[in-house]
C-alpha cells in the first residue's frame, strides 16, 4: 500500500510540475534533429498512436506516417534544415497548439535540392507513456 | 493524516474529476455535432450568397488562419478583413464535404473538403476551387461553437485548377 501512496504521489507531482510548451517544444526539438538525420525509427517516437497530418496527401495513423516517411527519407542523401517558426503557443488541458512556418531544405540523391516554406498547425498531445507527441499536423505551402 | 490516506484520497479526487469530465462529454456530444454541422451549412450558405459577415461571425476573436500561400492572419477583425479583400468580387457556388468530425471536450476538428467554382464578377472563366480543409472548433464561454484555427491545402486527390 505503501508502495502505491508513493506512486501516486509521484504521479500528481509529476503532473504538476509539467511544463506543456516546453515539452511540446522539446518533442519538436527532437522531430527535427531525427529527421535532418533520416532516423525513421526516431522519428517514429514523436508521434502518437492515432496521428493524423493533413498535408497532401493526408496520412492517417502510424503506419501510414511510417511509409510516409520511409518514402521521403528514400530519396534524400542529406537534409541540411529542418527548422519550426513558431508564431503561437496554447495550452488546454494536456493538448499543445503550436502554428507557425517550418523550412526544410534537402538535397535528392539525384542532387537536386528540395526546398519548402509550408504554414502549420501542429497538436501534441501527452500520450499514456508521459511524453506529448504530435498527435494532429496540418500542413499549407506558405509561399505562393 | 497517514501517506496512504493522502494517495487514496488523491486517488479519489482524481477519478472523480475524470468520471465528471466524461461525463460530461458523453452528454455533449449529440448538440455539439449539430451545432458544429450547422456552421459547416453556415459557411456554404454565407460563401454562395456573398453574405461574408454571416461568415465571420462564426469566428472566434482570437482565431488563426493560415491559407496556402499567405502568411498567418491573426485575429477575427485582420481575418474579416483579408476576406472582404476579395469576396465583393467574387461569385462562389462551392460544396463543403465534412470527412470528419472529432470531439475533445472543449475543442473540435473539422476535417473538410471545400469544391465547387469562384467566378470574377469582372469576367472571365470560373477558377475550379478543390481544397482540403483543417478546422479547429473552440467551444466559447457562452457555450457556443467559434472556427479558431483554419488551415488549407490544394486537394491533389482530384483534379483542380486552383492555385
Amino acid at each position: 500500500m505503501r508502495k502505491l501512496a508513493l506512486v501516486v504521489l509521484c504521479f500528481v507531482l509529476a503532473c504538476a510540475n509539467r511544463d506543456p510548451i516546453q515539452d511540446a517544444l522539446n518533442t519538436m526539438k527532437s522531430h527535427e534533429d531525427y529527421v535532418k538525420t533520416l532516423n525513421l525509427e526516431g522519428v517514429m517516437t514523436n508521434m502518437a498512436d492515432d496521428v493524423v497530418v493533413l498535408a497532401i496527401p493526408l496520412i492517417v495513423g502510424r503506419e501510414a506516417i511510417e511509409e510516409f516517411y520511409a518514402g521521403f527519407f528514400a530519396n534524400l542523401s542529406s537534409v541540411e534544415e529542418f527548422s519550426h517558426n513558431y508564431l503561437g503557443t496554447e495550452i488546454i488541458g494536456n493538448i499543445v497548439f503550436l502554428h507557425g512556418t517550418a523550412t526544410f531544405k534537402g538535397t535528392n540523391k539525384d542532387g537536386t535540392t528540395l526546398e519548402m516554406v509550408n504554414n502549420f498547425f501542429l497538436v501534441l498531445k501527452y500520450q499514456p507513456d508521459g511524453r506529448i507527441k504530435i498527435w494532429r499536423n496540418a500542413v499549407a505551402v506558405s509561399s505562393p | 493524516m497517514n501517506l496512504t490516506r493522502i494517495a487514496i484520497t488523491v486517488s479519489i479526487a482524481i477519478i472523480s474529476v475524470l468520471a465528471v469530465a466524461a461525463y460530461s462529454q458523453h452528454v455533449d456530444t449529440k448538440v455539439d455535432k449539430a451545432a458544429l454541422d450547422e456552421i459547416t451549412k453556415i459557411t456554404i450558405k454565407a460563401f454562395n450568397e456573398g453574405n461574408i459577415e454571416n461568415y465571420i461571425a462564426l469566428i472566434a476573436d482570437d482565431a488563426v488562419w493560415m491559407p496556402p500561400g499567405v502568411g498567418a492572419i491573426v485575429g477575427k477583425d485582420a481575418i474579416s478583413d483579408w476576406y472582404k479583400g476579395f469576396m465583393p468580387n467574387s461569385q462562389f457556388d462551392i460544396d463543403i464535404i465534412n470527412e470528419s468530425t472529432e470531439l475533445h471536450g472543449e475543442f473540435a476538428f473539422q476535417r473538410e473538403v471545400w469544391k465547387g467554382t469562384i467566378t470574377s464578377k469582372q469576367g472571365g472563366e470560373p477558377f475550379h476551387h478543390n481544397a482540403m480543409c483543417l478546422n479547429v472548433l473552440r467551444k466559447q464561454a457562452d457555450g457556443t461553437w467559434k472556427i479558431w484555427k483554419s488551415i488549407w491545402n490544394r486537394n491533389r486527390k482530384e483534379k483542380d485548377t486552383s492555385n
